[in-house]
């Protein structure tokens, strides 16, 4: 039992550097996903009609 | 019946998977059977789809939508392979409703919480329905994403739409549902994805980011939540084992959202579980 919560332990502090690790990728990956986006919808003049019409997030007014 | 080819993203996916995953979790601990989503709100361009998971997974479930989403919401609820009990109601007031006390097991939102200035009467309407939990979730202002979105609002002078800030915090939300007389269960953070929220960042009018890209790799890269193959994924898999394991701190530290759950009061747990009169445990026979 107690080495099973000590290995349970260190995986879960092991995940951290791999989140940092997957983030900094994801994050690249992402200005190079909106540049591209940006290059398309500016240069080449493209667009694109999404499934649902953008809007506020929250219909119901300010309280 | 065939889902129409709803595209969330990877990220609004893996969302509903992860907060799913832990109201499935609080409602099973708690025997809760029925449950109200109070508000559904839009996100990664699906209007009202939040509780699609807790359906397929046989909870009876009914979902208040504001008229703006309600034909969007039952456009995208009627293609979902199966939605059990599913009762999807247009109403426009979070805080008076029309349903009797005690109605639902389990009475939920999502980003509803912090949008309003005192959010006291919205916990006080969803402990009066609810026999039992109520739960609520905001945006976490501690991922990288949300103050690059809001920078985002001031360059493009766009109005900003995600509601207070004090209100995004566990604190408000424990000490909200404490003024409303429910008995604070547990907290923490949810949706704990390695990247950042991009929240509604939209690029020019699409909300996934391969939107742009040729057709043989954007039609490839389709997630869809409500379907078994993006549920079983092997990513969505990988990516909530970590979010399950990691240490509380760090996730409520990279979280997407923040959640907080309580109990109403008479439901409340016995102090010591496995002796109902409180007695401390070596006065009560726990062998």
């Amino acid at each position: 039992m107690v080495i099973y919560k000590l290995a349970k332990f260190i995986y879960s502090y092991l995940i951290i550097p791999l989140w940092i690790i997957f983030f900094v990728m994801t994050t690249i990956a992402l200005v190079g996903l909106t540049a591209n986006a940006w290059i398309s919808r500016k240069i080449f003049k493209k667009s694109h009609s999404p499934d649902f019409k953008p809007r506020t997030i929250f219909p119901y007014g300010d309280h | 019946m065939e889902t129409i080819r709803i595209n969330e993203g990877i990220g609004g996916a893996y969302e509903r998977i992860a907060y799913s995953n832990m109201l499935k979790r609080l409602a099973r601990q708690h025997n809760c059977r029925t449950v109200l989503e109070l508000g559904a709100t839009y996100i990664a361009g699906i209007p009202g789809f939040n509780s699609c998971l807790l359906a397929q997974d046989g909870f009876s479930v009914t979902v208040t939508v504001h008229s703006r989403d309600y034909a969007d919401t039952l456009k995208v609820w009627e293609n979902v392979p199966f939605k059990g009990e599913t009762k999807i109601i247009e109403w426009n007031d979070n805080l008076k409703t029309n349903f009797s006390d005690g109605q639902f097991d389990l009475v939920w939102n999502h980003l509803a919480f912090e949008h309003y200035k005192n959010p006291v009467p919205l916990v006080e309407e969803m402990k009066r329905i609810s026999k039992n939990l109520v739960v609520n979730l905001t945006l976490s202002p501690f991922n990288i994403g949300f103050p690059l979105h809001w920078l985002s609002h001031k360059i493009n002078r766009k109005k900003w739409d995600h509601g207070y800030f004090k209100n995004t915090l566990i604190s408000t939300m424990e000490k909200t549902h404490r003024k409303a007389g429910l008995k604070h269960i547990e907290s923490g953070g949810c949706d704990v994805p390695p990247w950042m929220d991009t929240v509604d960042a939209q690029m020019g009018g699409t909300m996934t980011y391969l939107d742009y890209s040729p057709k043989f790799v954007k039609d490839k890269w389709v997630w869809n939540s409500a379907l078994s193959e993006c549920q079983k994924s092997r990513w969505v898999k990988m990516l909530w084992n970590w979010e399950k394991n990691m240490p509380e701190w760090f996730r409520r530290l990279s979280a997407h959202h923040l959640y907080t759950a309580s109990k109403k009061s008479n439901q409340a747990k016995p102090q010591f579980p496995n002796n109902p009169q409180g007695l401390p445990d070596n006065q009560a026979g726990n062998f």
